[in-house]
């Protein structure tokens, strides 16, 4: 059985750090690199990945994910494609609706409508063609690549946009396999609609691989990342979302609790304290809330689940170090008892 | 004569040459290395400044310039802040208020307001302090740094603009009428807001290149004069009381230079925007050449580099974006230009 491993990180890494971590990934086996944006908690993320670039030769560089909105999307196309001709040909462009990015800079959150207009204006940029955003048409004078995009996706309509947009979707947080299902239904419906083969789409699922004997040494990393997106699933009604409840309902014993207790995390969430491990919210978090985000437990209990995935059609396993204390021994960790398994 | 240098570049560089250009403008000298930020013509600005950072360790580096429009101005502080960090604290923010980067993508460039606020935000970010944008408040949980801001500004608003608020002005031009009259609104601005105008670095921008004669230097610096009289002609055509003053001092010095500077504006090809070679070029005389960059054999040069010094310039900032052999030229400047300014 065979699956790639992916990487993210840069929540609060120096730039040097960076090398150091990017180094040791490449070492490691992982197939991608993705680091953060987020401009008022990390590094700049171009500044990574150029440092990222520099000091690998086969890794692919990427963001995870990057945000609309707080640059024109030239802007973006033009950093992804200057890492790409850096690399010689190794970045990939990573977005997201930026909801979450957004919300905490206290602004609102821009409908779906917007989310396709960049992603698509930033095909065209990266294609050396005129694209328009916004009114405004404009096109790069040196660009002409093909870079791969990556979309962020947790619900159905943001799934079956990635599906007719992207190379690839980076569905999360919830690795439980009949949601991951229901996901990826929903991104080969969007690709079926626009004429495109499904099976051309990757399909990362983003979580935190976390290997010990004892969950409880996971906690404190595992309760600071991931555990506020599953609320988003269930915040808004709508027929696919009804779907998925009844199916979850179908396999999770007591699926009303769980939820409340996503609930009540999310209300509780402060950005300031977003992904930094012990802070009051990550308090709120239950063991059942983290098996349903992350894959938790010892090297056999976390191939098995990855197992499963990938009879779903998962293509990549994405995890992130960012709230792991000794990051270069889980990325090592990993890469022994975890990556052998899924070469071939 | 104590003059500071320092050297524009990234309009047409591949990422690959980034970090021998940086080498070879610390290893001649100049005190400041400026990238352009202009994301449909160029490179990746915070690509090039982080090679800049990682090939270089004296040399101050900053963007030549930004302006708040493509980013929200916390992810500038913020990319400014990481290659401040990662270069041992040799970093400053250069910002304008739009200019071309805005203008090519078909949009007026920011409000004296809308500038000032950018500013004012990119400040007290940087400092670690709370800050607020458009109603939005934020702060950066790592950044707490004193980072010099340098602004581009080009007509009295804008000028008075940067002396209340800057550590240094980049004005543009080499001609000592015009460079006067930016100088003047700056010093107001800064007496007004209590601040002693000698404390601010004022940056000359201009194109230094040095050749036997003047007709040699032509080919590869009338572009770039072509981009500045084009603005310039643009912003004359403004009827505020200061800018109707700006165009009699030149009609006064110089009479047809702006009906000169109105023929690159009619001829304009966006496409060829400070790329050696470009068709509006052909319209740039040897006064528009001579009214914004400083061409000709050493002693000439050095001569009118003087006469800046005189009016308070405090650093000749050259730039190498339609230049050919960017290092050759560098390094000519180097040797046979600032040795004269050492002290």
């Amino acid at each position: 059985m065979k699956v790639q491993f992916s990487l993210g990180t840069g929540r609060d890494e120096t730039i040097n750090q960076i090398i150091t971590q990017t180094k040791l990934a490449e070492r490691c086996g992982f197939s991608h690199i993705t680091f953060v944006d987020q401009q008022n908690l990390s590094r700049d993320v171009y500044a990574m990945m150029t440092a990222a670039a520099l000091n690998t030769s086969r890794i692919l560089i990427g963001q995870g994910v990057t945000v609309p909105y707080i640059r024109h999307p030239s802007v973006t196309a033009n950093a992804t494609a200057t890492i790409h001709e850096l690399s010689g040909g190794r970045a990939f462009l990573g977005i997201g609706s930026g909801g979450n990015a957004l919300r905490s800079m206290g602004m609102e959150a821009h409908p779906m409508k917007a989310y396709r207009d960049v992603v698509e204006f930033t095909k065209r940029f990266l294609a050396g063609k005129e694209a328009e955003f916004k009114g405004i048409k404009m096109r790069s004078e040196w660009i002409n690549n093909s870079i791969p995009i990556y979309m962020a996706a947790i619900g159905p309509s943001s799934c079956r946009l990635a599906g007719e947009l992207a190379d690839g979707v980076i569905i999360g947080p919830g690795i439980h396999p009949e949601l991951v299902k229901w996901r990826i239904e929903q991104i080969h419906r969007g690709a079926e609609n626009a004429g495109r083969d499904p099976s051309q789409i990757e399909i990362w699922v983003r979580t935190m691989i976390y290997i010990t004997e004892n969950k409880q040494n996971a906690f404190m990393a595992a309760s600071s990342y991931g555990n506020r997106g599953p609320y988003y699933l269930f915040k808004h009604k709508n027929p696919s979302t009804d779907d998925l409840f009844k199916r979850l309902n179908s396999k999770i014993p007591d699926l009303e609790g769980l939820i409340s207790e996503f609930k009540k995390f999310f209300y509780s969430y402060d950005d300031y304290q977003h992904e930094l491990p012990n802070s009051p919210h990550s308090k709120l978090v239950t063991q059942r809330m983290i098996d349903f985000v992350h894959l938790v437990g010892n090297p056999e209990e976390i191939q098995q689940k990855i197992e499963e995935l990938v009879l779903l059609g998962v293509t990549n396993i994405s995890t992130v170090l960012f709230t792991i204390r000794n990051k270069m021994e889980m990325m090592k960790e990993i890469s022994k008892s975890i990556m052998p398994v899924f070469r071939s | 004569m104590k003059l500071d240098f320092s050297v524009g570049m990234g309009r047409n560089l591949t990422i690959s040459e980034v970090a021998s250009h940086s080498k070879s403008a610390e290893a001649n000298g100049f005190k400041q290395m400026t990238f352009l930020d202009q994301q449909n013509l160029s490179r990746d600005v915070y690509t090039m400044m982080t090679i800049a950072a990682l090939n270089t360790s004296r040399i101050l580096i900053g963007q030549g310039v930004t302006q708040p429009f493509t980013y929200h101005p916390s992810v500038t502080a913020n990319a400014t802040a990481t290659i401040n960090e990662l270069s041992g604290g040799r970093v400053f923010l250069g910002i304008g208020a739009g200019g071309n980067a805005v203008r090519s993508m078909g949009i007026r460039p920011r409000s004296i307001d809308e500038y000032r606020n950018a500013v004012i935000f990119i400040r007290k970010y940087f400092s670690g302090q709370i800050a607020e944008y458009q109603n939005a408040t934020m702060h950066s949980e790592w950044v707490n740094q004193k980072i010099p801001i340098y602004m581009a500004a080009s007509g009295p608003r804008s000028l008075q603009l940067a002396g209340e608020l800057a550590d240094g002005v980049i004005f543009l031009g080499s001609n000592p009428e015009f460079i006067k009259w930016q100088k003047d609104y700056v010093e107001q601005g800064a007496i007004k807001a209590g601040r002693d105008p000698l404390e601010i670095d004022y940056w000359a921008r201009t194109c230094i290149y040095v050749a036997p004669t003047k007709e040699a230097a032509r080919r590869e610096v009338a572009s770039y004069a072509a981009t500045a009289a084009r603005n310039r002609y643009w912003y004359l055509q403004r009827k505020t009381p200061g800018i109707e003053n700006l165009g009699e001092i030149i009609e006064r010095a110089q009479p047809g230079l702006i009906n000169e500077f109105k023929k690159i504006y009619d001829n304009w090809d966006e496409d060829f925007h400070e790329t050696t070679d470009a068709p509006h070029a052909d319209f740039a005389t040897q006064r528009i050449i001579d009214f914004f960059h400083i061409v000709g054999p050493p002693e000439e040069i050095c001569e009118r580099i003087e006469q800046l010094g005189n009016i308070g310039i405090t650093n000749i900032s050259t730039t190498v974006f339609t230049i050919i052999d960017k290092k050759s030229m560098m390094n000519k400047i180097g040797n046979t230009i600032m040795s004269h300014f050492r002290n």
